[in-house]
């Protein structure tokens, strides 16, 4: 993956990792509210059960303080004298199921002004009821919960358990209700004490179940287990010892809370049980005593914990399902990408010959090969043409190149007047703007007639078809300026005969040509459509020579050139050219004009022919400063000066 | 070797008096089982009493046997006492030597709910107070000092009736009473205590007493009981959970309802009364505290003889 995760990876993270957070949120809330339901009914079973319970130890509870009552309220109206309680109390005893044992213990020396203690007690034993008188020097009851408390806050009071003076393995509970002497209701005569056995109320707490190891438990008000199923812990531990023992101050917490609510649905800390666990407590306000119902979480929430674990593994097994999709999908996807992006690599490298992998689907991958591969296709026909073209302008240019040669091979030189020894300074120079131009320049000297001809051109087009028109006209001009030379009018009116035939391209030429006799330096011009041409005087004075007009060659046939005749003096010059010169444009489309020329002809015209015409060149080059050539320029310069071998040279 | 110079000196000591288990040594605790007595409990379990050639009876303990009785009655050879308990026994005629004093400080308190409001001795004033009939001393002392005229009562073993109103302050141990207090669900914070010290009427408390005829006749038995018992207690401090090892498996012997969480606490209240930087603050019983319990007693006319003098009641065995 060169550290890169794939798209494939990607896509799967991402998508797992939102489906897994929205699962697990979505999952996670139903998880709290089923609970939050669960616990609800959890609360209320438990509610229900344990005021049951509660109730049903009130009931037992309430028998034995309403039978103290009873036995107070007796006691009270003097009815029951101190030496005739035995039978009361054994009656009591057996008569009620809940109380197991009776006592009425009386004030120091009340009952008996000789006895400190007085106190008869009648309890059930498996024999039958026993009795047994409580109080001694080693059992000074006045200063025991069940005496004391009563006696002080002139009420009835449940004690703590404890065991029983008859048998120390007997634990029992007891309710003791103050009662007063007969006379005077202010004076407390002793204390009234029904005793119920532990075992004949917790019995029914054990009974209690809920759910499979929910169970119910009694503690005392300083929340001492009276039952617990932990036996050791019965009449030893109670929720603030174990707080401490188990470092658990939230046990502290419940303890308080137990002792402080009425009831209430509580969280046990896991201490107690080793296990999260819920209580539900409800106070015994005759006692002060609280029954408990503990459910373990475990049981509580079993259930959604189950449902809740099929879920995750469905779930698990779902992921699973959706990775391999998605990783498949996306392979599905990017596979083909793969293979395109080669594809394109290769196209990029230019190897367009390599066909795109075969991709079938109709989506947007399958579009996206397609469109590729039509671009491989459009780019190979593209580079194929290109080179084609390529090839055909290669050639085309080459063949021009020759044309240009060929074309330049027509132009003459340099002027051969050797044999002739007369003095005759010419120059002359063609650039074309394209390959192969339309101007053209000609002279050649005819000897029958010691006489010279020279001529500039401009084909009306540029290009091959200027360059053959050209060639024509030259060769047309040749022929038949050495048949006659004499006339030069005469000449231009055959030769543009000649170009109208089969003239379709409507292509025409101007033409300015002139007959030099050597002898006298008299000149002969005719001029068929073409720029006037400069004139020097050996006396330094220049100027345009006015020549009579005519029509471009190739135009219109059976023309009339009319013929001027000039005479040259020795030292007179004369510049030819064509429109290239005067028309040549700067970049802002500035002609270079006829007044340049004038003056820079006034410069130069007492130069030799040679340098003449490269001035020319370069004021008009220098002038385009780069400024693309449009039309060909051609500069032909003449000097006439016979006997003078500097000007021939 | 030195073992069997000793144990042949033992034979003929044994051979040479009337009584055939010299070695023996019985005593007596002052009240039921608990931390209270940690370091006894456990220098036996340790062995250290055997070691030491000293075969050492633990009687039973608790309400039902008032040390000072067995005392002074010879069913106990040494007892645990308070400083008071001893001085009525004097006062009885029964000669007790204290032989090594264990808590220096008084550890009573005078107990309230913190809603009742009672702050200083004044508050006490009309009010309704338990105090133990045994130890009623010490209370009355600071009664009168503040001249403050409460209901008093007499106080049982719990302090159910603190709790339930019945009485509106009550006297308790720091390492019994508060700590039942503290393991019924009371914070700190909702009782008041008062301590007897801080007002000037705190006595020295647990002491070894013994019988001047016992420590005449068998001062060695004597010596090494203190000084083994001197070892349990700090052990029991350095070892708290062994010493509560120890005193739970006597609770639980003697079927007393209490909690492995209260001897905890209690010995760690203990702890401040028997050590004073790791170390152990007895066995000297301190001249000047020996006489405020006298001028106490007299004053309230709990002693009417002629006391006797620190040197004949406090002889320290180990020195």
């Amino acid at each position: 993956m060169n550290g890169r995760k794939s798209l494939a990876v990607r896509l799967a993270l991402v998508t797992l990792l939102t489906t897994g957070s929205i699962f697990f949120i979505s999952s996670g809330a139903l998880y709290l509210m089923v609970r939050d339901i669960m616990l609800e009914h959890a609360e209320d079973q438990a509610r229900e059960l344990t005021h049951a319970t509660a109730n049903r130890i009130r009931s037992s509870l309430n028998e034995v303080a309403g039978s103290a009552q009873g036995l107070a309220s007796a006691l009270n109206s003097g009815q029951i004298r101190p030496d005739g309680l035995f039978p009361v109390l054994d009656n009591v005893t057996l008569q009620s199921d809940a109380v197991q044992g009776a006592a009425v213990t009386y004030e120091p020396y009340a009952a008996d002004p000789d006895e400190r203690y007085y106190g008869p007690f009648s309890y059930e034993t498996l024999n039958g009821i026993a009795r047994m008188h409580l109080g001694g020097d080693d059992f000074d009851y006045f200063t025991r919960d069940w005496y004391q408390i009563p006696a002080l806050t002139r009420s009835g009071f449940w004690t703590e358990p404890f065991p029983s003076a008859a048998d120390p393995n007997r634990l029992i509970t007891t309710y003791s209700r103050p009662f007063f002497d007969p006379d005077d209701a202010e004076a407390l005569r002793g204390i009234v004490t029904m005793d119920i056995e532990l075992p004949a109320l917790t019995a029914r707490v054990d009974e209690v179940e809920i759910f499979d190891s929910g169970f119910a438990f009694l503690v005392s008000p300083r929340t001492r287990f009276i039952t617990y199923p932990q036996r050791d812990w019965i009449m030893r531990e109670s929720l603030f010892s174990l707080a401490e023992t188990l470092g658990e101050p939230e046990l502290r917490e419940l303890g308080r809370r137990i002792q402080q609510t009425d009831e209430g649905f509580s969280r046990v800390p896991e201490a107690l049980l080793e296990e999260p666990a819920r209580l539900y407590h409800v106070r015994l306000p005759e006692a002060n005593w609280a029954v408990g119902v503990i459910i373990p979480e475990r049981e509580l929430f079993g259930d959604i914990l189950r449902v809740m674990h099929w879920v995750l593994i469905i779930a698990a097994i779902g992921f699973f399902i959706l990775l391999g999709t998605i990783i498949g999908i996306s392979r599905g996807i990017t596979r083909p990408l793969k293979g395109l992006a080669s594809s394109a690599g290769e196209i990029a490298r230019g190897n367009l010959d390599r066909p795109l992998p075969p991709i079938r689907t109709g989506d947007e991958v399958g579009q996206l090969a397609h469109s590729l591969d039509e671009m491989r296709l459009s780019l190979k026909d593209y580079i194929n043409d290109l080179t084609a073209t390529t090839a055909a302008k290669e050639r085309m240019e080459s063949e021009l190149k020759i044309a240009r040669n060929i074309q330049m091979s027509f132009l003459p030189k340099r002027l051969d007047l050797s044999d002739l020894d007369v003095g005759i300074d010419l120059a002359a120079r063609l650039i074309p703007a394209k390959e192969v131009g339309g101007d053209l320049y000609d002279f050649f000297p005819l000897r029958e007639h010691n006489a010279l001809f020279f001529a500039v051109g401009d084909v009306s087009d540029k290009g091959v078809p200027a360059a053959l028109f050209m060639a024509v006209t030259k060769t047309l001009v040749k022929g038949i300026a050495e048949q006659d030379p004499r006339d030069p009018g005469e000449i231009l009116t055959r030769v543009n005969n000649e170009l109208c035939l089969n003239n379709d391209n409507g292509m025409f030429v101007t033409y300015l040509c002139g007959v030099l006799d050597l002898g006298t330096g008299e000149v002969r011009f005719a001029n068929a459509g073409h720029n006037p041409p400069l004139i020097h005087r050996a006396d330094g004075t220049y100027d345009w020579l006015k020549l009579p007009p005519g029509l471009v060659l190739g135009a219109m046939e059976d023309m009339e050139y009319p013929v001027q005749t000039v005479r040259l003096a020795p030292g007179d010059a004369l510049l030819l050219y064509t429109d290239g010169v005067t028309e040549a444009a700067d970049g802002e489309q500035k002609l270079y004009d006829e007044d340049r020329l004038f003056a820079l002809y006034g410069e130069i015209a007492s130069q030799p022919a040679r340098q003449q015409v490269d001035a020319v060149l370069e004021s008009v080059e220098r002038f385009a400063d780069g400024a693309t050539q449009a039309d060909d320029i051609t500069v032909l310069a003449l000097r006439y000066c016979p006997g003078d071998g500097e000007c021939a040279r | 070797m030195r073992r069997v110079v000793a144990l042949a000196a033992v034979l003929l000591l044994c051979a040479s008096t009337a009584m055939a288990d010299t070695q023996t040594l019985r005593f007596q605790p002052h009240w039921v089982p608990q931390a209270q007595f940690a370091g006894f409990y456990l220098a036996k379990e340790m062995g250290w009493y055997q070691d030491a050639g000293l075969e050492l009876e633990i009687l039973p303990h608790g309400a039902e046997h008032p040390a000072p009785a067995t005392l002074a009655r010879q069913e106990a050879d040494v007892a645990l006492l308070y400083l008071t308990q001893a001085l009525e026994l004097r006062e009885q005629g029964v000669d007790v030597v204290n032989v090594a004093q264990l808590i220096q400080d008084s550890s009573l308190v005078l107990v309230s709910l913190a809603e009742s409001g009672i702050l200083v001795p004044e508050d006490l004033d009309g009010q309704r107070v338990s105090r133990w009939a045994s130890f009623s001393l010490q209370p009355e002392a600071l009664f009168r000092t503040y001249g403050v005229h409460p209901d008093t009562v007499d106080q049982g073993a719990t302090m159910a009736a603190l709790r339930t109103g019945a009485v509106a302050a009550a006297t308790a141990t720091r390492y019994n009473e508060l700590v039942e207090l503290y393991l019924s669900g009371l914070d700190p914070d909702e009782i008041e205590v008062m301590p007897l010290e801080d007002h000037g009427v705190g006595l020295a408390e647990d002491g070894i007493y013994v019988l001047e005829s016992t420590l005449r006749e068998r001062p060695e038995a004597v010596r090494t009981f203190v000084e083994v018992s001197l070892r349990g207690w700090e052990y029991a401090f350095a070892h708290p959970d062994a010493a509560v090892d120890a005193v739970m498996d006597r609770v639980i012997q003697a079927g007393e309802p209490t909690n492995r969480a209260h001897q905890r606490l209690m010995l760690e209240a203990l702890r401040p009364l028997y050590l004073e930087d790791e170390a152990l603050r007895g066995p000297h019983l301190d001249r000047q505290d020996y006489q405020l319990a006298v001028s106490l007693m007299r004053n309230l006319g709990h002693l009417e003889w002629e006391p006797v003098p620190y040197e004949q009641f406090h002889q320290d065995v180990t020195q």
